[in-house]
């Protein structure tokens, strides 16, 4: 069983895992770290890595905030709004 | 099967195996004598067991190469566990001494492994996971 820790814990072993750090343990293990809240379930195709996964970017964080361009007078660049009335 | 049964070294599995071996023997010695007649005879002595493997690697193994050349660098006794992990199967464990570790990093595009021998101490002991 593949499991990620949630906080830090030493086990018997006195093997020290971080938070964020991946690992496989037998079956019996796994359950007893992920009832004591120290772990949670991964999928067996996760590679066991000390590495914490990192965070998914929001799709709101690509998105450039609505600014006005400007053009110059003899420039017909995109403009937002109205056109301003013909003269 | 194959995919499940594994090494773990404590409570965690080595990271990324290829391949993971349990070896066991037990030595012999002779007591034919004149009585045997024509047939050779032996008395069980010491039982001994390995355990080994081989692993891809990997430098962010949560179980990997770096464990193993420390504690082969420290000489400290490892538990060594082959099962698969699973409630209710066998599993065979027992305290162990790195008596090698290799790593081979051939050609330009195969994957690093490397290859590590454990030698028991000690009873191996079988248990269920």
């Amino acid at each position: 069983m593949k499991v990620k820790y949630l906080k830090q814990h030493t086990d018997q072993y006195n093997f020290t895992f971080q938070a964020g750090w991946t690992a496989e343990h037998d079956e019996p293990t796994g359950n007893k770290l992920i009832a004591d809240g120290i772990c949670e379930r991964v999928a067996d195709t996760v590679r066991p890595t000390r590495h914490p996964s990192p965070a998914v970017a929001p799709l709101e964080a690509c998105i450039v905030p609505d600014v006005p361009v400007s053009v110059g007078p003899s420039e017909k660049g995109p403009t937002r709004g109205k056109f301003p009335p013909d003269k | 099967m194959a995919k499940n049964l594994k090494l773990y070294i404590g409570s965690t599995a080595v990271t990324c195996q290829v391949n993971a071996s349990l070896n066991m023997s037990a030595a012999t010695f002779e007591t034919t004598c004149k009585d045997s007649g024509a047939n050779a005879e032996f008395f069980p002595g010491t039982k001994s067991w390995t355990m080994s493997g081989e692993a891809l690697f990997r430098y962010d193994a949560t179980q990997g190469f770096e464990d193993f050349w420390d504690a082969w660098e420290s000489q400290t006794a490892l538990t060594a566990v082959f099962q698969t992990g699973v409630t209710g199967d066998l599993k065979f464990s027992g305290s162990t001494y790195i008596t090698s570790l290799n790593a081979d990093s051939s050609g330009n595009d195969e994957a690093v492994r490397y290859q590590f021998e454990l030698q028991g101490t000690g009873a191996l002991a079988k248990a269920t996971v």
